[in-house]
This record gives structure tokens, sequence and C-alpha cells, in this order.
């Protein structure tokens, strides 16, 4: 292939001769060409293909053809000859250069032995010794530098910048030896199962399946049970797994710190695994740190301060909107909320809370949500911008349980954001979104109502933005939802203060605020909750809608 | 137990994930290597797969992948789509490989209208396996002419299924 096809470019010849590998590299950049500018070209590329994969794959399967061992050979090349004769009888016409004629070979005998001296040239017995050379010089090298074997995969990444070798990407495989991530996110998985999390700057050193050693920055290994030994060994310490779930950290220091989130741990002190010194058994919840000196000391166990799990595309869009706190609801127990290094203003779990799965939510989502009963359990925030006079924003993912049939006739509110003094977000019955203010005395009670009603069971992303004016508007799936909503109007403040949030329920009731008859505290799960000190605009709340999107 | 669901899962969308593959790159042993990479991947990972998601959604991802790696290892091919036009095919893939089985009944039909001959050359050159350059060799004819001959029953049968599928969504 193929002399002359640049006169007829047609795109199924060419996708035949690039399935073939017969396709030369002008003719590729032609089809790519074509592939880029049109879009009928991709559909004719793509219907090709999907021909030529029906008639090649799948052909014995689905097409009853007759069958061709039955044709005497010399018959089934005449059909053959006859088809293409038909076909250049509508060809067009081209002219081909006629072919000179192959001279007829030469032979001869030789009558006698006859002794031939060649001559051969410096150039060439130099040529062949320094080729000689360089070929041993690589067997040596081969020799004494063995290709490393493979034992890990690089599983996840997110903006990660790898130093001192090639960028990888998810799916390539790792071999034994260092790898440092600069910044950014990783999570590699050992051939023997074993996950672990990176945060750059962080410096690894791969020793075997089951033994890595770290000299900067932190990990979270989790160990599956039936994965065998995994050992972390610093410069001053080895953490021996019994399969479990656990951070190790060398500080600037040297000092070597193991928090445990899951499972039982040996903290030892030294990086021999054979000759080392004090040890210390650590169970969940528990964390201890080996100093320069080798001694063992109890530390606070702070699963906030290590990455968990790599962050999502919807996580690092949130990050990249500087958020003044981020809360991803990982299921710590009874410890913090904030479980990710994110967070300006701390948040606590009040009341009964649970956790559940959220991966129906989006893969590309932390797959871990807050599930509130609907008792009261709720989230506290206390961010204190009382007369801050300035603009603020949440957003968040939500899925109601809401009454499908309302069967006592009764459209109950399910409040999901308490936010100021006297506003609250909240759900009804029928799947209405809406924002309400009530004051005690009676004198407001506005409600401002999404123009879509949502549905139980469905994951939704809400936001609201609060203006320095105190003006606020609410968002569903990126989309502004309803009118603007009416800004607080009391003598006790400006219309953008916040003192506290409360998600999940509404603040306690005061002289200033009473709750309506029919709110309750909401019931349904919620996740990825984001709280900015400013206020987002609508392109950046659509742009965190979106990256959740795939 | 494990096995039989993934195979199941496997076989029925096996086909538009080569054909996402063979989009991307379009050359029958790349693609079947690639094929056959992705497949070990997603066995390995198949405890992660969510039971009633889209196995060929997920499939796909893994072979995305995969195809990206090909591409790293294979700098030097010259059959290397850019990001753009990547990008491009994996956009315009709907309607096309999710209607794959709907495309080999319609092939069914559109096998019966070609000639006998035209017929012949089909399965010489796919069940057969004949290459086009022997095929050319055989019948002592320039290469080029017998892509331009495949290429046009090919444009026939693209024709017809075309039509058929358009005739199966008016009724």
């Amino acid at each position: 292939m193929i002399e002359g096809r640049d006169t007829f470019k047609d795109i199924t010849e060419l996708v035949l001769a690039c399935l073939d590998g017969t396709i030369s590299s002008d003719e590729f950049a032609i089809l790519q060409a074509r592939i880029k500018t049109s879009k009928e070209v991709r559909r004719h590329y793509l219907e090709c293909l999907a021909l030529c994969i029906s008639l090649n794959r799948y052909e014995e399967e689905s097409i009853n053809l007759p069958v061709i061992q039955s044709l005497p050979k010399e018959e089934y090349y005449n059909d053959i000859l006859q088809a293409l004769a038909e076909n250049e009888k509508v060809a067009v016409a081209v002219d081909v250069e006629k072919t000179k004629k192959e001279p007829e070979p030469y032979f001869f005998e030789l009558e006698d032995e006859v002794v031939v001296q060649r001559r051969i040239s410096r150039l060439s017995v130099f040529a062949f010794m320094v080729s000689a050379a360089a070929m041993l010089c690589m067997a040596v090298l081969v020799w004494f530098n063995p290709v490393k074997p493979v034992v890990a995969v690089l599983t996840e990444s997110r903006n990660a910048v790898w130093a001192g070798s090639d960028a990888l990407i998810e799916g390539d495989d790792i071999r034994q030896g260092p790898l440092a991530l600069s910044s950014g996110y990783a999570g590699i998985t050992l051939t023997n199962g074993v996950e672990i999390v990176m945060h750059g700057p962080v410096t690894i050193d791969i020793e075997s399946e089951t033994q890595v050693f770290l000299s900067r920055g932190s990990i979270f290994s989790k160990v599956s049970k039936g994965a065998g030994e995994f050992l972390v060994r610093t410069a001053g310490a080895t953490v021996v797994d019994y399969g479990t779930e656990f951070a190790v950290e060398v500080d600037s220091s040297g000092s070597t710190a193991a928090h445990v989130f899951v499972g039982e741990v040996e903290l030892r002190a030294g990086a021999d695994i054979v000759k080392h010194g004090p040890v210390k058994r650590l169970l969940a919840k528990q964390a201890a740190a080996v100093d320069v000196a080798g001694t063992i000391t109890d530390v606070k166990f702070a699963p906030e301060q290590y990455v968990t799990s790599v962050p999502s595309k919807y996580d690092m869009a949130v990050l990249d909107s500087d958020p003044a706190a981020y809360w991803r609801f990982a299921n710590f127990g009874d410890f913090p909320v904030n479980e990710i290094n994110l967070t300006t203003y701390d948040a606590s779990y009040v009341g009964n809370i649970d956790f559940t799965d959220s991966s129906d939510l989006n893969r590309d989502i932390h797959s871990q949500a807050l599930k509130l009963d609907g008792q009261g359990g709720h989230v506290s925030v206390k961010i204190g911008w009382q007369n801050a006079n300035r603009g603020w924003s949440y957003s968040m993912w939500i899925r109601p349980e809401l009454l499908a049939d309302m069967q006592d006739r009764s459209n109950h509110y399910y409040i999901l954001v308490g936010e100021g003094r006297y506003g609250y977000l909240n759900v009804s019955d029928d799947g209405t979104l809406e924002h309400c203010y009530r004051y005690n005395d009676g004198t407001a009670d506005f409600r401002q109502v999404g123009k879509e009603n949502i549905v139980s069971g469905r994951w939704y992303h809400i936001a609201m933005t609060v203006d320095n004016d105190g003006t606020k508007r609410l968002y569903i799936n990126g989309t502004e939802a309803s009118e603007p909503i009416e800004k607080e109007n009391t003598s006790l403040g400006t219309g953008s203060s916040c003192k506290e949030i409360i998600i999940g329920t509404v603040f306690e009731e005061s002289p200033a605020f009473k709750k309506g008859p029919m709110d309750k505290p909401f019931k349904g799960d919620i996740s990825q909750v984001a709280l900015y000190g400013r206020t987002l605009s609508q392109k950046e709340i659509k742009k965190l809608y979106l990256s959740s999107r795939n | 137990m494990e096995v039989q669901r993934f195979l199941r899962l496997y076989l029925a969308n096996q086909k538009r994930i080569f054909g996402f593959i063979v989009s991307m790159v379009p050359n029958w042993t790349d693609a079947d290597d690639i094929l056959q990479e992705a497949t070990e991947v997603m066995w390995r990972k198949f405890s992660g797969f969510k039971a009633g998601t889209n196995f060929s959604a997920w499939g796909i991802m893994i072979a995305r992948l995969q195809v990206l790696r090909h591409y790293r290892n294979c700098s030097s091919s010259h059959i290397r789509f850019d990001s753009e036009a990547m990008e491009l095919l994996a956009a315009d893939q709907s309607g096309v490989f999710d209607q794959i089985d709907e495309r080999v009944s319609a092939l069914e039909d559109c096998m019966k209208k070609l000639t006998d001959k035209q017929r012949y050359l089909i399965k010489m050159r796919y069940d057969k396996a004949v290459s086009v350059k022997e095929i050319a060799e055989i019948v002592n004819k320039p290469s080029y002419t017998v892509y331009k001959l495949l290429s046009r029953i090919h444009e026939s049968l693209m024709f017809c299924i075309r039509h058929k599928l358009r005739m199966e969504e008016i009724q």
C-alpha cells in the first residue's frame, strides 16, 4: 500500500489500511486532520470501524455465509478476479508507469576451488571493535543493574508532580525503587493489594511489595486482610502492620509518628527490622512517635492531619475555589468532622450521627456521606460572622428522604441548613426546596420557593450565596433556582450577619426566633459541605457542579 | 461465582469496549493487545465494581487508561491520534458502538444483498484473514485496486446498515 492512494483520499480506504497497519504517516495525518475538522467524517470513521469489528470478530456467531471451502480453489480465485474486473470497469483510469523487465538471473558454476582474498578495511575493524566493546559494556550494565521488578501500580493521581522521573499517569507500573511526589496527590496499589495514599511533598523507596521506606512527608496505608505482612520503615523507626489502616509521618526533626485509624500496628524504634529498640503496640485511634534518640512517646491521634484518599475532581474543584472550610464526612467514628486539613472553622457533630456509602453519588466524589435520621442529629459550625457585613456562601450535596404519599396530608418541612439568626433552608415532603425567615412575633415568615421540585432519594448539588447586603441566592445543580431571596430585615444586625451554621436542623428557639409547627430536622444524606467567606459567582457554582460530572 | 459474574458482564459489553479501543488505536494487532491488558485490569479491579452500575462505562474508563499507556509505550508509532482527535472521537461514540448488537444484526441482512463475489471477497478478507497484500498477490493486481473494491463493498454495507437502523427507529 499504497501508491497513488493520495489521489483518492477516501476515509473508508484509509480506515482499512490503518487497521491492517499499512497506512503511511502522511495518510494517517490526512485521516486525523479530516477527523478533527468534520463531525460527519468522525461518524463515518466510527461506523466503518463498527462494521469492520462486526465482520472481523463476530461473523461466525451471527452471519451464515456460504461455505467457502467447498469451492475449488481455482474457481474461487476466478470469482475474485471477476469481481476485481467488474470494479475496474467503473474505476477511474490510472496511469501506471511501465515496469522494467527484470533481467534474467545469471548462474555459473565454479570449476575449481578458488581462493578469494577479501580486503577488510581498517575502518570496518575499528567499528567492529567499538561496537563489541559497547555491547560488552551494556551487558555488564544490565548484569549489575538489572531491571527492577514491578511492585505497584499508580491507581489514582490528582495534580501530581513527580520529581526525578517521567510523569506517571494512572495505570502506570511502578518498579522497585525511590518515588518522590513533589506536590499533588497519588494513590498506589502494591502488588500484594496494599493501598498507599501520598500527598506531596513525600519521598518513599518501595523496597518490595511488602516494605516501604519513608524518608520525607507522610503516607496513609490501607492493608486489607490477607495482604500479608507489610511494614513502613523510616530512618528512625519501623511500623509493622497487622491488617489495618494507618498513617506514618516523618517530620523535619527526624521523628516518626504513627497514627492508627483501624486495626493494630507495632511501632518499633530503629530502622533495622531485626535489631530494634523499644516497641509499642498501637490500637485504633491511638498514636505514638519515635524521636531521633529512639524514645517512644504517646501523641494525640489526629486523623485530620492526614490525607486518607486521593481527592476527587470535585474535591479539587472545591479546593481550587479557596473554601474557608470543607468537610467530606469520612467515618472516623466519634472523631471530629474535620477529617482533612482544609478547615478554618471547626465543626462538631451533635446528637445521633451516622455515615453512609455515597458511591452512587458519582464516581468522582468521595464515597461517604453523613446520614441524618430526622431526630435532630446535626453538624454545628461556629463561624462568627456577625456584623461582619461580608458576603459568604456554602455548597453541599444532599439526598433527602421525603414522605412519598403524605398520607396524613401534612407537608413537613425538613430543615437542611440553619443560617444567620432567622433564616433557614428546608425541603418539604412535596419536594419543594425553599428558604424561610421566621420570627417569633409573627411579623415575618416569608418564604422563597425554588422553581424546581426535588425528588426523594436522589442526589442534588445545593449552593447558597449571600451578597454583602444580605441578599441570598439559591442554586440547585449549578443553576439559580429561585428569585433572589430577600435579606434579613431586622435591627439586630446587618443583613449578611451569620454567627453559626447548622447543618441538619435549625438553631435554638430564642426570644427572636421560633420555628414553624411543621418544621422538622433533616432526614437524608449530606456530603461534601464547603463554606466560603465570600460570595461565589454563578459561574463558580456551575463549575463546581460540572466538576462532579464525567 | 465472581468469575461467572465478571464473564457475563464482560461478554455482554466486550464489543463496545473493543470498539472504543479500536477507535482510539485503529490497528487490529494493537487494539487486541490493549483489550487483553484492559481485561486483565478489569478482572483485577472487579471487586471495586459496584453492581448495578454501568459496566461498559467502567470498562471503557479502564480501557482509556490502557490506550494512554499504549501511546506512552509506543511513542514512535505513526498511528497515533493526538489528544484533540481522541477527545472528539470519544465524544462522538454514542449511537455507534452502543448499537453494535443492532449493527451486527442488520449486517446479517445486508450481507445477503451483496453479490456472491463480493461476499467471497469479504469472507476471504475477514473470515480467512487473508491480507489485502496477499489477495493482491494472488490475483496479480495492485493492492490499491483491492482496497478500492473492499472500500466500495464496505460503503455499501454501511449504507445498508444505516438505512436498516433508521427504519427500525421509525417503526
